[in-house]
């Protein structure tokens, strides 16, 4: 289904102790979210909580199966051994990344958009989770749909910034943004071997902006 | 302008950290709410523990808790949560 991470040797594991940061990053918002939540019941903080909860495991899930894919790479066996072990490993992983994370994004969507109607919605999800999992070229189509996605959470956030203006709300801003070019450079993951590595190397930036933006709201 | 919920909460709160003990009347006048949403409010944050009602020489008083008290304490970092994602 999808080509296994073409990347340098030596990066092999970095990527899953980043997504081990990302999914900590996430939780960490997650969990400040739903403490709202408590206290005044409001269904939006629910929500955003539910889907950093999401892109939380859908990192998770990705580290878990690079961890697991890398693992079986290493061992002293034939070429067809490791290919067969890693086959089903690596698509079952990277689907559950893929559905994990679009919902999340679609939680955002219907935040940044205000969607309510929940047949909307569900035409929306069905749509973009549909025309990703049966595409013949999964992982091209992901990180598009994704880009597309992100494009309108931040456009969300470019206007709440612009609003409060306030170093918070640009960060968030910024943070989406990088994130956003960072699904671009996965795009040619399978150009150049380094893209693995760039990509990686801007979605940490964009999560450190998010976690300097967290550490920001906390200290105040 | 039109106050959001965490707004509401934050300035009913404060009134009552504000007197101490609080009769119903002046939370009130201070929350600037209706009879109706203010009781449906107070009911909120009693249930939620973020108030107490006491009774004092036959009168009703409403107090902070401890949780209310930590509510307090936390809003600002929660206000700038909501204003930095635009919740």
């Amino acid at each position: 289904m999808v080509i296994v991470a073409n990347s340098p040797q030596w990066f092999l594991g970095v990527d899953s102790a980043l997504e081990i940061l990302f999914f900590l990053i996430s939780i960490a918002i997650a969990l400040f979210s739903f403490k709202i939540y408590c206290y005044t019941s409001k269904k939006r903080y629910l929500f955003f909580n539910l889907a950093f909860v999401l892109m939380a495991f859908s990192f998770l899930a990705r580290s878990l199966t690079n961890y697991l894919v890398y693992g079986a790479i290493q061992k002293d066996i034939s070429v067809a051994a490791k290919l067969a072990a890693v086959s089903n490993v690596y698509d079952v992983g990277f689907l559950i990344h893929i559905l994990l994370m679009l919902t999340a994004y679609m939680i955002l969507i219907a935040l940044s958009l205000n969607i309510r109607d929940v047949r909307t919605l569900a035409l929306l999800f069905l749509l973009v989770v549909l025309a990703t999992v049966i595409s013949t070229n999964i992982y091209t189509i992901y990180y598009i749909v994704s880009a597309i996605l992100l494009s309108f959470i931040l456009t969300h956030f470019y206007y709440n910034a612009v609003t409060k203006s306030s170093l918070s709300a640009w960060g968030v801003f910024s943070a989406f943004a990088v994130l956003l070019l960072s699904q671009g450079i996965f795009l040619f993951v399978q150009l150049n071997r380094y893209m693995y590595l760039l990509g990686h190397a801007f979605q940490a930036l964009a999560y450190l902006i998010l976690l300097v933006v967290f550490v920001m709201v906390l200290r105040r | 302008m039109k106050r959001d919920k965490l707004t509401i909460i934050h300035d009913i709160l404060l009134a009552v950290q504000r007197k101490g003990k609080i009769k119903p009347t002046h939370l009130l006048y201070k929350s600037n709410l209706s009879y109706q949403r203010m009781k449906e409010y107070v009911d909120e944050l009693k249930q939620k523990q973020l108030v107490d009602e006491i009774e004092e020489d036959g009168q009703k008083l409403f107090n902070l808790t401890e949780k209310g008290y930590k509510f307090l304490a936390d809003y600002t970092r929660m206000r700038e949560f909501t204003e930095s994602f635009g919740l």
